[in-house]
């Protein structure tokens, strides 16, 4: 890690900036997002500290924008699932080959994404107010996971491939 | 890639299969026929606090908004979770910092007002409040 410090900031930095402005560009299609793929090849090919590093400055990259969207309980949950995610993929992807257990995992993120927050809401407002709040959101979780079972099905091969060029290239 | 295509077809289903199992067993139902409700519109801010009686035949609370459009002036903006009230008794709500939450006898509904059904004897209260 010492001897690349440089290149480990640069490349965290530029990685999560990426991801923040993938995710801007696809915010008007709601809950397809390619957030968690990228997080995932991250974590994937640069490794478990990078993947978790990058996943907090792109959660607090999304936490700055809040400014102009408002803030809100989603951000103690943004800060709970994308380390969460590099911390599965790191359990889970150990073999990087396999792309339909990546599409298995990022497929259940997507329709699990919002457990974390109904517990956050069962604490702050009770168990009535956390059921409805996740019967309410089955339509968009259940759009999350398909659209991520795609996503990682067909891009995951290929972004890992060459994020791997790159790596290569950059830590010979 | 054929083998893909199949998981790809798999994962659209399941996922169709749980959106119809919602709409079949939990969504909320609209009810049919004439209804007693009552829109209640609270502003703390512009010290407004009116209530409204309605009788409708309407199904859903963004049908009852545009029918009574005149008295209640509703705004209403469409967004990809469906459309929701940015502003109501000539007040718009400033989307940076407040939003019309909107209650049904005291508690939060769960869905947009696209989705709200209508029941007769519920009080809808708005809100103004800040995010």
């Amino acid at each position: 890690m010492k001897k690349h410090s440089l290149y480990d900031v640069v490349l965290i930095g530029v990685w999560a900036a990426l991801t923040f402005a993938v995710k801007f560009v696809l915010a008007p299609i709601a809950n397809v997002e390619l957030v968690s793929l990228l997080l995932c090849v991250f974590t994937i090919v640069m490794g478990f500290r990078r993947g978790v590093l990058a996943a907090l400055v792109f959660t607090t990259l999304t936490v700055l924008e809040s400014t102009y969207y408002g803030a809100g309980d989603w951000i103690v949950l943004y800060y709970i699932n994308w380390p969460l995610l590099t911390v599965l993929t790191r359990v889970f992807l150990r073999d990087r080959r396999n792309d339909l257990r990546a599409a298995v995992l990022l497929g259940l993120f997507g329709l699990l994404f919002d457990i974390p927050s109904a517990g956050i809401k069962l604490v702050l407002f009770g168990p009535v107010y956390a059921a409805t709040y996740l019967a309410g959101g089955i339509v968009f979780d259940a759009i999350h996971g398909a659209a991520n079972f795609l996503t990682a099905l067909f891009l995951y091969k290929p972004l890992c491939r060459e994020l791997e060029r790159l790596r290569v290239k950059l830590f010979r | 890639m054929k083998k893909k295509i199949g998981f790809a077809f798999l994962a659209v289903a399941a996922a169709a299969l749980l959106i119809a199992g919602y709409f079949q067993f939990l969504a909320p139902k609209a009810q049919s026929g004439a209804k007693s409700v009552t829109i209640r519109v609270v502003m703390q801010s512009k010290g407004i606090d009116k209530t409204f009686h309605y009788q409708t035949t309407r199904s859903y609370v963004a049908e009852l908004l545009k029918d009574k459009q005149r008295e209640l002036k509703a705004v209403t903006k469409k967004s990809q979770y469906g459309d929701f009230v940015s502003g109501l008794l000539g007040v718009t709500a400033d989307a940076s910092k407040e939003y019309f939450n909107i209650k049904v006898d005291g508690k939060d509904a769960s869905v947009g007002i696209s989705q709200l059904p209508l029941e007769s004897g519920k009080t809808y209260t708005f809100t103004l409040t800040a995010l």
